[in-house]
């Protein structure tokens, strides 16, 4: 079951590949980039749960955090500069 | 237990690939950040709850409940922040909008919110 829900993470996780390599304008990407940390999180928690190691339960919060603040200075610089 | 964490975990893992499909399919980027935050709250705390369920001691479930937390507070700012600079570098102009309340709140007030 939990092969399953990783299977299903790298589709999610292809399809923001898609939108970060095409996405016409730069918050597309951003968008993009943020999602595919989202999955990777869901990914790397169930990948823990899969091998039972608790170590895995750090990286998720760290993860949750860098991704939160990427996204949020790529959002403050892409609108401060006016870049499309 | 292990088969109700399991599920929350697929589960979660479903909401992801819907979102995952909603950015090949969707045509603007707003419409593309409705389908892209749905899991980025729900779909995550529900992978999370069911990992935490599912691991052993006390020190790791804590992790994983502190990575909802701090998730479901960030994920709603970062979202909005990314989609005010997609409408203020032109994300909504071009698309039909048919209600746009941040323009018009910014051509009432040129200085709502920072720059």
């Amino acid at each position: 079951m939990i092969q399953v829900a990783l299977a299903l993470l790298c589709i999610a996780g292809a399809g923001f590949v898609a939108r970060l390599v095409r996405g016409p304008t730069l918050a597309d990407r951003i968008v993009g980039l943020d999602g595919l940390l989202t999955v990777s999180v869901m990914a790397v928690a169930a990948y823990g749960t899969l091998v039972g190691d608790p170590v895995y339960a750090v990286v998720t919060v760290v993860v949750a955090l860098v991704s939160f603040v990427g996204s949020a200075t790529f959002a403050r610089f892409v609108e401060r500069k006016g870049l499309r | 237990m292990r088969l109700l964490a399991s599920s929350l975990i697929l589960v979660g893992s479903v909401l992801a690939l819907l979102a995952g499909l909603g950015q090949l399919r969707f045509r603007d980027v707003f419409l593309r950040m409705h389908a892209a935050t749905k899991p980025a709250t729900l779909g995550l705390a529900l992978v999370l709850l069911g990992a935490a369920i599912r691991v052993d001691g006390v020190a790791p479930t804590t992790k994983l409940l502190l990575a909802i937390v701090l998730q479901l507070l960030t994920a709603p700012i970062a979202a909005h922040l990314v989609g005010r600079a997609a409408h203020r570098t032109g994300g909504g102009r071009d698309i039909g909008l048919v209600i746009d309340d941040l323009a018009r709140d910014e051509a009432d007030d040129p200085d709502t919110g920072e720059r």
